[in-house]
């Protein structure tokens, strides 16, 4: 599974959305209507399974899916 | 002046609805407790999507909505709201979100989910009023909650409020002071049918 098919399917537990809505460019907060506990729920989640750290400033620059895949791998390959 | 509403109806089942009847709440409340005209608001967002009135920019509002419910808040300082359903906590949100003893106190409460959305929803309450959204460290935050459903934060001039009188929710306020002690803000609940 690639790295935005393990985040979508994440994302998936906290709304009911089919998988073909959720790309690159879906926004979570504009485009899914998650709320802040959701999206820091998603971020703890994804820093205690890959065994990395999501740093508040860096919140703010993932706006969209794509962003923290890019993010999350970059942050891997480091 | 501070006003604050909150509406639960089971129908409050999608964001647009919700959306919705927060506007038609903030507009009911811009009217009754800031005279301003009977007209839909409009709205503006930083870039943490926090949202202000376009053409009144003394007025500060707030809007949160969960599932089954929508709150909203006006003043004539910033303020912020909060609103979660009480379900289980995430231990995931909850290592990011509870500093120093605050994880112990949770975890002792007679009730930790309730006791873990008490914090949250008056750190967020925090940072709505802020309009930083989620890059502050919320950690960093310290809260007190006393045995009668008092609170307070440790930043100065911050006011904050618990509201949880509807069952199933927790409700958080927070206002920074600009103007003299608000003393006891209550949650005004409305009927969707009054809307």
């Amino acid at each position: 599974m690639t790295m935005l098919g393990a985040i979508t399917k994440l994302v998936r537990e906290y709304v009911d959305v089919d998988d073909d809505q959720l790309t690159r460019d879906t926004d979570p907060v504009r485009d899914l209507h998650l709320n802040s506990y959701d999206l820091m729920s998603i971020i703890g989640r994804l820093e205690s399974d890959l065994g990395i750290e999501i740093g508040e400033r860096d919140v703010r620059r993932l706006v969209t899916l794509g962003d923290l895949d890019d993010y999350i791998r970059s942050k891997l390959a480091a | 002046m501070i006003t604050a509403s909150l509406c639960i109806d089971e129908s409050l089942d999608s964001p647009q609805r919700r959306e919705r009847v927060a506007r038609r709440l903030l507009r009911r409340d811009l009217v009754t407790g800031f005279g301003l005209p009977d007209t839909e608001p409009v709205l503006v967002r930083n870039s943490f999507g926090r949202p202000s009135l376009a053409d009144h920019r003394g007025v500060h509002v707030s809007i949160a909505h969960c599932t089954g419910g929508v709150a909203v808040a006006c003043a004539d300082d910033r303020i912020g709201i909060d609103l979660e359903n009480l379900r289980r906590r995430d231990r995931h949100a909850a290592a990011r979100m509870l500093g120093g003893d605050e994880w112990g106190t949770v975890e002792r409460a007679p009730d930790p989910d309730r006791e873990f959305f008490r914090y949250w929803t008056l750190k967020e309450s925090y940072v709505k009023a802020l309009g930083v959204g989620l890059s502050y460290r919320v950690r960093r935050l310290t809260v007190r909650i006393d045995a009668d459903g008092g609170a307070c934060l440790d930043r100065p001039g911050t006011e904050v409020w618990l509201d949880e009188r509807q069952p199933g929710f927790v409700v958080a306020l927070c206002r920074l002071r600009g103007a003299p002690d608000a003393g006891r803000v209550g949650v005004r609940r409305v009927r969707l049918a009054e809307l």
